[in-house]
């Protein structure tokens, strides 16, 4: 299994300078640039403008300039960001929590959800509950986000006023220990619950559509035709041996749960680094934009390698080579 | 009435989520325009007899609508005893005012630090920290501390202050947005581009007084020697010429002598200050203030439940409405402090003669346009200049009131007949524009087809380009571009923003307009520093680019504050935000 995981390892590097490639090129080749994104709106003169572009070679051709950031890249030095004027690892850091913080609560609310339903579901097929849910899931997976998070805006904060409209803290609150974490979950709830409400249904699907396979298999007849209860044969023989695609899927999650969400971020006014990579995109902060697409990119790659492992480890057919 | 306000939110919203340039489509919207009739807004408004707004509104074009009920401001802002928050766009997290350029950091830096020299709210240049003298020749500027004026770490701030933020300006390694050069002061180009060690024209006389000596006497040197007072022993001991990184690193903990004093800042979130015991102008009356992200188009909603108290929202008779029905909303608003305009390419064969401008400016239905987009909150222009500059003046200009007779009269006689199909032809060529802009944008989304409407009735065929922000200004500033729209942004000095724009081969003259009197009276304005002077120059130079029309001038919208009217004794106008001032302001109930 090490050499596996070595081997794999490996197999990545190649990889990943493809992809600095692709990115490097594409949003190096984007039109516009940060000096001048910047020069628009703050009075900056002619001079001033050309003396920036000097300073950060701007117009140098476009190969040095994959040359000069592969070289620090390969070191994890993505530079400094334009707009925060700070390392680029460590603007990512500043941000990529608050994103962590409430996509996990959203995963972990995901799963809570969606297993039970769909194995609910699975057992009940083409009954009345399961086509209600299956119609919720459809729902889920075709709502835009931005939509469904303005709804719960408009209802709980606009009008029912429980919950508030944006942010993570209450503004110029000064809240420790239990009235902090009380506060900041009040905040978080529902952009939490938006992004796991989107992703509930594929998740949903994904369980009943296991758990219907392996209900049809031999062992679940013999297991039936033991005697045993409903309960022992589906929870106990039936779902250990469903959640194995599940487990893959649970890997595949690992850049979603870093990489931010832009939108719901942007409508409920979280400082994570969804927002901060989408104001990068209109600012032309090239450095933080590879930076962070770089940075998803490994976490991409880390997440399907993660896959495989569970998937060996969870699943005894598979062994790896 | 409430959905109606819900469903702008969405969309807005919406809007912004999608175009993946929500920043720029409306700090561009921002960063453009005014209202019809100032005055018409105060007429309604009551005279508030308190203290605390004795400020006077009306003459600055300020329209101020106090609140009808204070009492239905929310609990959880009434429960804010000692504390201001204030909702804004983004921020950074720089907070020297010499490195961001980020407007709503700017408005923190007001807070935080005190200028040698002050814009009043009129434009016109005021002392600020320091009193300053200028010589009779306009040359040499002296600069004299105020007595009182302190870091909060206790220090009295003295001019080896002033003189290390000059140096730093000046500095070769220096990389933010300002530009020093513009002060002309002495020998600064030997020191940034040479081997000079120190600048020639900038003196220290005695721990109080600065002098600064120029090349030139400019009009516009004095707003160009403004600088925050930072102290030189907190952010860079013995500055020495490239030491830029050094002072960079403080850039996330401000040392400055202003109203508030930093406390804490999180990231893209919230920024926390706290009053200045030791003001030199007076302890401010609010204990804390707060500085909270919002998202965009959530401005007035905030406002509205009380997250926040004072926050710039989107002008429109919706959100207008909403703010008075709510009851307990002060609305703050004025001329935006720049323009939103139809670039052209004047040097192109189609657009050269003067009269084919004309005509496109007669046949663009602006009032129309303007009307449908801003309502009342906006009018028409006719010239590059804010009403509120003291540079204004439109007494005889054109005003290009629609008209598609004239406008084909003037097609004819610059020689674009119309050919059997009905379209304007000249020398076998047809006329075409080819017009650039971004979408969704609030303004082009209505501008465009009734543009192309009125103009295919002259006879004239537009196509539309829809672009991303950089992409557009990238074209339109390599003059790729047939015409756009895009807005400009003014100075309180009509000089900055606009020389550059419509002298001859001027840096941003991206519209290729020339005009020797132009050139020569732009000199003439910069070269007296007396206002009174330089006014009828200016006079003269508005009526010419009213004539020309380098440019079709489109509209100025207006700003507007939405506040929650437990604080009040905000100061404010198109050239002054609030926070210059805010140690005056008191929380009432």
């Amino acid at each position: 299994m090490w050499n596996y995981i070595v081997r794999r390892i490996l197999q990545m590097i190649p990889i990943i300078i493809g992809v600095s490639l692709i990115i490097f090129f594409i949003i190096t080749l984007i039109p516009g640039n940060f000096i001048d994104a910047r020069a628009q709106g703050s009075h900056m003169t002619f001079e001033q403008v050309n003396h920036l572009k000097e300073l950060y070679g701007v117009n140098e051709p476009i190969h040095i300039k994959y040359l000069k950031w592969i070289k620090g890249a390969v070191k994890f030095d993505f530079g400094d960001s334009f707009t925060h004027q700070a390392p680029v690892s460590k603007v990512i850091d500043t941000f990529v929590w608050n994103s962590f913080t409430i996509a996990a609560i959203a995963f972990l609310l995901e799963l809570l959800i969606a297993i039970p339903i769909g194995i609910i579901c699975a057992t009940r097929q083409y009954s009345k509950l399961d086509y209600f849910f299956t119609i919720i899931a459809l729902v889920g997976i075709s709502l835009p986000s931005f939509f469904l998070g303005l709804i719960l805006i408009k209802f709980f904060a606009v009008d029912l006023k429980i919950l508030p409209l944006a942010g993570l803290d209450t503004p110029g609150s000064n809240y420790t220990g239990f009235q902090f974490l009380f506060d900041r979950l009040k905040h978080v709830i529902l952009p939490a619950f938006v992004l796991a409400f989107i992703s509930i249904g594929s998740m949903m699907r994904y369980t009943r559509t296991a758990v219907l396979e392996i209900i049809r298999q031999d062992y679940i007849r013999t297991a039936r035709a033991k005697g045993l209860s409903e309960k022992v044969v589906i929870y106990k023989h039936a779902l250990r041996n469903a959640l194995i695609p599940i487990v893959t899927l649970i890997g595949l999650s690992l850049p979603a749960l870093f990489a931010g969400a832009i939108i719901t971020e942007s409508i409920f006014g979280i400082p994570g680094i969804g927002k901060i990579a989408l104001d990068a995109v209109s600012k032309r902060d090239y450095p933080l934009l590879m930076g962070f697409s770089m940075f998803v990119a490994v976490l991409t790659l880390a997440g399907n390698l993660l896959s495989d492992i569970l998937y060996a480890i969870v699943d005894p057919r598979v062994k790896l080579k | 009435m409430k959905s109606r306000v819900w469903f702008t939110a969405i969309i807005l919203t919406a809007a912004m989520a999608l175009t993946a340039c929500s920043g720029k489509a409306s700090d561009d919207g921002k960063a453009q325009d005014v209202t019809k009739d100032s005055a018409a807004g105060t007429s309604s408004t009551a005279d508030v007899n308190s203290s605390l707004n004795s400020f006077d509104f009306k003459k600055f074009g300020v329209s101020y609508v106090p609140a009808a009920d204070i009492s239905k401001s929310p609990k959880i802002a009434m429960d804010r005893k000692d504390s201001l928050v204030v909702g804004i766009s983004d921020s950074t997290g720089i907070f020297n005012y010499l490195y961001g350029d980020n407007a709503y950091d700017w408005y923190a830096l007001y807070t935080m630090f005190d200028f040698n020299v002050d814009v009043d709210y009129d434009g016109k240049p005021l002392a600020g920290a320091t009193d300053y003298k200028v010589s009779e020749d306009g040359l040499v500027y002296t600069f004299t501390l105020k007595d009182g004026v302190k870091f909060w770490d206790g220090n009295s701030a003295t001019a080896k202050d002033l003189e290390f933020a000059y140096y730093l300006l000046a500095d070769p390694k220096y990389d933010g947005p300002q530009d020093i050069s513009k002060a002309f002061i002495k020998g600064v180009d030997a020191y940034k581009n040479g081997s000079a060690e120190s600048i020639e024209g900038i003196k220290v006389l005695n721990d109080k007084t600065l002098e600064i000596t120029t090349d030139k006497k400019s009009g516009a040197a004095i707003y160009n020697l403004q600088i925050p007072i930072m102290e030189e022993s907190y952010y860079c001991t013995d500055f020495k010429k490239g030491d830029t990184a050094r002072v960079k690193e403080k850039n996330g903990s401000p040392m400055g002598t202003g109203q508030y004093k930093f406390v804490e800042y999180k990231p893209g979130q919230e920024l926390k200050l706290a009053a200045n015991e030791n003001y030199y102008k007076g302890v401010p009356k609010i204990k804390n203030l707060v500085f909270s992200v919002t998202p965009q188009g959530q401005e007035l909603q905030r406002v509205l439940a009380g997250e926040t108290d004072i926050d710039m929202a989107d002008v429109s008779p919706d959100n207008m409405k909403a703010a008075q029905t709510a009851g307990f909303i002060d609305i703050y608003r004025f001329p935006t402090n720049g323009y939103g305009y139809v670039g052209l390419n004047d040097d192109n064969p189609k657009f050269r003669d003067v009269k084919v401008r004309q005509a496109l400016m007669y046949a663009l239905n602006r009032t129309d346009v303007v009307d449908k987009v801003y309502g009342e909150y906006a009018r028409v222009v006719n010239i590059p200049e804010s009403n509120v500059s003291w540079a204004y003046d439109d007494q005889g200009v054109d005003t290009y009131d629609f008209n598609l007779e004239k406008a084909g009269r003037l097609l004819d006689e610059a020689g674009w007949q119309l050919n059997s199909d009905g379209k304007r032809e000249k020398d076998g060529k047809l006329f075409t524009i080819k017009f650039s802009c971004m979408s969704p944008h609030a303004v082009t989304d209505i501008l465009v087809p009734v543009m192309k409407d009125d103009y295919s009735k002259l006879g004239i065929d537009v196509t539309v380009e829809n672009l991303d922000w950089p992409t557009l200004y990238e074209k339109a500033t390599n003059k790729q571009l047939e015409a756009y729209f895009m807005a400009a942004g003014l100075t309180p000095d009509p000089d900055t923003s606009q020389a550059t724009v419509f002298k001859t081969n001027g840096p941003q003259n991206y519209y290729n307009y020339s005009n020797p009197e132009i050139d020569s009276l732009y000199d003439q304005g910069i070269s007296q520093v007396d206002i009174e002077s330089r006014k009828p120059i200016y006079k003269k130079i508005y009526k010419i680019l009213n004539n020309d029309l380098p440019i079709l001038y489109v509209y100025q919208r207006s700003d507007m504050w939405v506040s929650n009217a437990r604080v009040r004794g905000y100061e404010i106008s198109s050239f002054k935000e609030f926070f210059h001032n805010i140690y005056k302001c008191e929380i009432t109930k």
